[in-house]
């Protein structure tokens, strides 16, 4: 595939299982994509999202954009290819309906916890496309569960340029993203979910 | 009507045009509500204030509901709420009779909120709400919203000895949107109660 890094194809990433099965992947796409991606993106609008559970930027849904680095973008999420790819790390159907979106974290923006459940939906993703330090907040929280209720975040994963990283939505999969503590940097990102049967 | 001692709780000129509150409350058809800013008497609220900074918080999270802190109402506070007084004005208000009013006591600090679930919404009631905080920006989050079952919303003005008083009608949810991190060790004080009718 012209996207995925070669180091990435040799041998699928590994997955964790801990707290739910989800794989963190850094330099996922070649470098010349994420940067093309982070330009196209940028010239999608924003709107903003506020709710109980969350405040945020948000696209519409890319899988109608016009911008052609996103429909290459959404091909490729389509593709065969990498719904097998996907497929093979979680073990898991797919049937190639994608949904994607972009998100734009500012300053006390945030997303609180959730699994992400709904119907159809087999695997979250995100693709980052910026840099936000640990200080900076706008990390993914993981939760531990018990009894299907969440109880405390026990991984972080940083926003880091070009990092992938994709979760099996479950009754476990309890996640947020932390607020942005900063006054100038953003998390920027694209989002979805890969759908199956 | 007076406590005992002959005071006022509630300000004297609500107290002499509580036909044009009612008005008023029932003026907003999708969520009948009023709020009556400096409501009580300054001498009471500053009681009411001192009261509280000597009761004990507890901090509660339960993930996917809530993050407060959380203390039983000062006996002054529940006396005075439960008063002649109190219980006709908010009766000639809301349009019923009330004969009590029971409440609790919350904190709101960075990192607090509550999110929407299920359970409530299920009853059709009338709620109590007091401010007690001094100096609350909005941009700190903390405000409390009604939202109905169409995602209409409605946001309950803020301000330190405001009362409000909400028709919940039944499918009508309410939250406190997440303190961040703005609030530098802010909290914000809020009564929440509830009529039994």
């Amino acid at each position: 595939m012209e996207w995925i890094h070669e180091k990435h194809l040799t041998k699928l990433p590994k997955l964790e299982k801990k707290p739910f099965p989800h794989v963190e992947i850094d330099g996922f796409l070649l470098p010349e994509r994420g940067i093309a991606l982070l330009k196209g993106l940028m010239k999608e609008r924003f709107y903003s999202k506020d709710a109980d559970l969350f405040s945020f930027f948000q696209t519409n849904d890319l899988t109608k954009a016009k911008e052609k680095t996103i429909k290459d973008f959404v091909a490729f999420l389509k593709s065969e290819e990498f719904q097998d790819y996907v497929g093979d790390i979680f073990d898991v159907s797919l049937n190639s309906k994608v949904d994607l979106f972009g998100s734009l974290y500012k300053n006390t923006h945030y997303l609180l916890p959730h699994d992400d459940r709904l119907e159809g939906r087999r695997v979250a993703f995100m693709y980052y496309l910026s840099e936000m330090p640990v200080s900076d907040g706008g990390s993914l929280g993981l939760y531990q569960s018990k009894n299907n209720n969440p109880t405390k975040i026990v991984k972080r994963v940083k926003p880091q340029f070009n990092k992938f990283v994709m979760f099996l939505v479950s009754k476990e999969s309890f996640h947020e993203v932390e607020e942005v503590i900063s006054k100038d940097k953003q998390r920027i990102a694209f989002g979805g979910w890969l759908h199956g049967n | 009507m007076h406590l005992e001692g002959g005071s006022m709780v509630i300000r004297n000129n609500y107290i002499q045009s509580v036909e044009k509150v009612r008005k008023s409350f029932v003026k907003n058809k999708r969520f009948p509500s009023v709020t009556l800013f400096d409501f009580f008497d300054e001498k009471e609220f500053k009681g009411f204030f001192k009261e509280i900074g000597k009761v004990k918080f507890v901090h509660e999270r339960d993930v996917m509901r809530h993050s407060w802190s959380k203390s039983q109402v000062p006996k002054k506070i529940l006396n005075a709420l439960n008063s002649p007084e109190v219980l006709e004005f908010v009766s000639t208000v809301a349009g019923r009779k009330i004969s009590c009013i029971g409440a609790s006591l919350y904190k709101f600090k960075h990192k607090d909120y509550t999110i929407l679930h299920d359970r409530d919404g299920d009853r059709d009631e009338i709620e109590i709400l007091i401010d007690f905080t001094p100096n609350w920006c909005g941009d700190y989050g903390g405000d409390v919203f009604y939202v109905d079952g169409k995602e209409n919303y409605s946001e309950v003005p803020s301000g330190a000895n405001t009362m409000t008083i909400v028709h919940k009608k039944k499918g009508t949810q309410r939250f406190v949107k997440y303190v961040n991190h703005l609030s530098k060790g802010k909290e914000k004080i809020v009564l929440f109660g509830k009529v039994l009718l």
